[in-house]
């Protein structure tokens, strides 16, 4: 079910409300039959995949512990192969065999296989690299095989974050379903705030950009470069907003039921650098990336060449990861060049900034630096939304024919509707800048009762004035 | 008592509410639902959604008792038969449309909500041939933007039984935790329960009032005279709109699914078919918004019809004729104009049907 959904906040409140009414010894239970019922309402039949790979990646940490050598190596093998192997199955078997079908047409040969008529089961990207992190793990001996099946099930389950992240490690989570959650009303109220601002950056900002968004991005052809580069500075906005959003709710749900998860999002348009934007923007899946790949490969303890490869190679994974497309590969290649880019770069940008007097203006130069990487991010983000190779080609080419760009106009949202999304966008922004010292819910608890009140009475009836409520999806539900 | 227990209390209160608002909603034979809903319609009214001053008009109280018959293997004591929603016994409040039927033909009148399923599904439980020359007749209306539908309509569709057996009760439990439609029915029963839809109401009608907001269900409405129009039938985006184009290929599938329907109920069931397709308020209306460019849809659909040889009854001259408004001002459904129009149409083509 949605987080966004009457479903959900139904579910929520019954599964909050038995938590806290049961034995903390049948808890365990609770949420492992409460997250079955999460992921069943979406396709019933999946669930049995991820009990599959529950019992493989169970039974895998067991006989890892327990033996030494080869049969290590060849258990963990087994669990990877069958994590990755599933991926595979369902998310890049028809966009493989697409490819093969127009490599063999080449030859001119025809293909015998046919595309699976299959869905992707939901979520399915994030649950398997959280399996993956136990037992290897496991191997790594980070952490101990779980023996309680029901507590490794709800490790692998756990419904906030079963279908989009954050992708937790064992060390944070598995440990925490033992230990008693006392009813506390300052944790249970920061998550529900923290749910509530997911929950407004979702249906407020995200739900609003999207109409403009998809609109434009579904004919990019009809539009000219500024209705396309409005539309691309709305989906910078719109997928932060979307994923943060999921997020918040996600780590705020938990909160609620006592567990921590890790936090996701670091107000990544902030950064100075796409480095320091990889540090902040989907935290729980580029520290994935750079255990179990990066480093793994050598990471940046190697010669300069063999670093910028592995770095290449991670950010071609990370982008097919998102999708079985070519899209999703161009930008992870983007993201990678600009890395690149930057370590070959780094002394030619330090004398710049001497040359122009930059260095002695920190603030000014920040401000720059968060300009460009802004813009940047931006501009990789094209590949990521464009339908194909040759819509983003279309959009990046319209963009920058400034001699053809007019007003924007027929986008599918009022110029009030932009102007409400615009005033959100500042809004939430300027609750970014606040955060730079200290978090908000925190700032708030200092403050007399009727600020609170006033400030959370005005975020709930802002969600019910300017939300929209026609049911979007998340948009990393489809990785 | 501290802030612990009473937040502790409170959750816990919250919890039951919505256990109780699940077990409602997802009930299987719907009726405890309908005991607690202000209206029966499925999508609930455009007038329930906003109750605008100026639209406010004083509803007669409903007639008579239902004439909702849904009962599984009782269709062999009927000859005349009725699918489809806006025929709905308890249809804000006008004389029911099956009973004003019933008493001018002087039969009584099998009714059935099975759309959007083949319309042969009212006889599912009959063997096929065994009903023949008894001179059924099968009244099929549909509202014109879902018309399209039968140009691929889907199988039948289970009518609710009691469950038997420990694994039927086991099947229906699993269907209802996992039907896809929780959502819908959460959102019908926040729309229109008797606890919240006067809250629903004044919150809408609010919103509107003082800052012309409409909810997504009516974003628009002409002023003078002011009628609201929902969004199904005006946005462009959606198949169901005035604006979608019914080119000539989809009127020959809408056709041929008719077609068929109406073989098989004539050779298999004995039953003649009348297609009602009924006129969206926009398409009558639009005019009070904007002038826009009507495809002839409908028209151009009784023509193909009646080239092959299916009955149908033409509401859209009629309607567009009429210098009274066949529909309320606030709502998706015909008023007590647009019903009697519809009658003594309905009546004439069910008379014809069965001389021929």
């Amino acid at each position: 079910m949605l987080f966004n959904s009457l479903h959900f906040l139904v579910f929520f409140s019954i599964v909050l409300a038995a938590y806290y009414s049961v034995a903390h010894r049948f808890r365990w239970m609770l949420l492992l039959l409460a997250s079955c019922y999460f992921y069943m309402v979406f396709i019933p039949k999946y669930i049995l995949i991820l009990f599959a790979l529950i019992l493989i990646d169970y039974t895998a940490g067991l006989l890892i512990e327990g033996s030494a050598g080869t049969r290590r190596r060849t258990m963990l093998v087994v669990s990877l192969v069958a994590n990755i192997g599933m991926l595979a199955f369902y998310k890049y078997f028809n966009f493989l065999n697409d490819n093969l079908t127009a490599l063999l047409s080449m030859l001119h040969l025809a293909n015998p296989a046919t595309d699976l008529n299959i869905l992707l089961p939901i979520g399915l990207s994030f649950h398997t690299f959280q399996s993956m992190s136990y037992t290897i793990e496991v191997y790594r001996g980070n952490q101990r095989a779980e023996r309680h099946l029901g507590f490794y099930a709800v490790y692998v389950l756990f419904f906030p974050q079963l279908v989009a992240g954050p992708i937790e490690r064992p060390q944070n989570l598995l440990h925490q379903f033992r230990q008693e959650a006392f009813f506390d009303y300052a944790r249970v109220t920061d998550g529900l705030k923290l749910m509530l601002w997911g929950f407004f950056k979702k249906v407020v900002i995200a739900d609003r950009l999207t109409v403009l968004v998809d609109r434009v991005y579904s004919a990019p052809g009809a539009h000219n470069g500024s209705e396309l580069a409005l539309a691309t500075y709305f989906f910078a906005f719109q997928i932060y907003c979307d994923f943060s959003g999921y997020s918040d709710i996600a780590i705020g749900a938990a909160q609620t039921l006592g567990i921590g998860l890790m936090n996701n999002f670091n107000r990544p348009y902030f950064s100075k650098n796409v480095s320091e934007f990889w540090k902040r923007w989907h935290i729980s899946l580029s520290t994935w990336f750079k255990d179990y790949l990066y480093i793994p490969l050598g990471g940046n303890r190697t010669g300069r060449a063999r670093w910028c490869f592995n770095l290449f190679v991670t950010f071609l994974v990370s982008g097919l990861w998102h999708g079985a497309n070519w899209t999703y590969l161009l930008w992870g290649a983007i993201h990678g060049s600009y890395l690149i880019f930057a370590i070959a770069t780094r002394d030619f940008r330090e004398r710049i900034a001497r040359w122009t007097r930059l260095e002695s203006h920190p603030e000014l130069r920040k401000l720059f630096q968060v300009f460009v990487t802004f813009h940047l991010v931006a501009f990789a983000w094209i590949a990521f939304r464009a339908r194909s190779i040759s819509d983003a080609v279309l959009v990046v080419r319209r963009i920058f024919d400034f001699a053809a760009w007019r007003a924007p106009a027929d986008l599918g949202l009022g110029r009030g509707e932009i102007v409400l999304a615009l005033a959100s966008i500042a809004f939430m922004e300027a609750v970014h800048l606040l955060e730079r010292r200290r978090n908000i819910r925190h700032m708030l608890k200092d403050k007399p009762a009727a600020v609170r009140g006033l400030v959370y009475a005005g975020m709930i009836l802002s969600i019910l004035f300017f939300g929209k409520f026609t049911s979007h999806s998340f948009i990393y539900f489809q990785f | 008592m501290d802030k612990n227990r009473r937040l502790l209390l409170a959750v816990r209160a919250l919890g039951i509410l919505g256990a109780a608002v699940l077990f409602v909603a997802k009930d299987p034979y719907v009726s405890l639902m309908e005991a607690l809903t202000v209206h029966d319609t499925v999508y609930g009214d455009t007038y329930r959604d906003v109750k605008l001053t100026p639209f406010r008009i004083r509803l007669p109280d409903p007639v008579g008792p239902p004439l909702l018959q849904s009962v599984p293997g009782t269709t062999a004591s009927y000859r005349l038969f009725i699918t489809g929603d806006s025929y709905l016994p308890e249809n804000r409040g006008h004389e029911p449309f099956v009973r004003l039927l019933s008493t001018a033909l002087r039969e009584p009148v099998f009714f059935a909500s099975i759309t959007p399923s083949d319309p042969a599904c009212l006889f599912r439980d009959e063997a096929p041939g065994s009903e023949a020359g008894r001179g059924r007749v099968v009244v099929v209306e549909r509202a014109e933007r879902y018309v399209s539908q039968f140009a691929a309509m889907q199988p039948c569709r289970p009518i609710v039984a009691p469950p038997q057996g420990a694994r039927l009760v086991a099947e229906k439990l699993f269907q209802q935790l996992f039907e896809q439609d929780t959502e819908e029915r959460l959102r019908y029963f926040l729309l229109n329960s008797v606890f919240t839809a006067p809250l629903v109401e004044a919150w809408n009608t609010q919103l509107y009032l003082r800052f012309g907001i409409l909810p997504d269900l009516s974003p628009v409405v002409s002023k003078d005279p002011p009628y609201l129009f929902a969004r199904l039938e005006t946005d462009p985006a959606l198949a169901t709109s005035f604006y979608t184009a019914h080119d000539d290929a989809l009127i020959a599938k809408i056709a041929d699914g008719l077609e068929r329907t109406a073989r098989t109920l004539r050779t298999d069931y004995g039953a003649e078919l009348i297609f009602v397709p009924i006129p969206n308020k926009f398409t009558l209306y639009h005019g009070l918004v904007r002038n826009d460019r009507y495809d002839d849809y409908l028209p151009r659909l009784y023509k193909e019809l009646g080239r092959r040889g299916i009955h149908y009854v033409d509401l859209y001259r009629p309607f567009m004729a009429s210098k009274e408004s066949v529909y309320w001002p606030t709502d998706t459904h015909w008023n007590g104009h647009g019903v009697a129009l519809a009658l003594d149409a309905v009546v004439r083509a069910v008379q014809d049907a069965r001389k021929r």
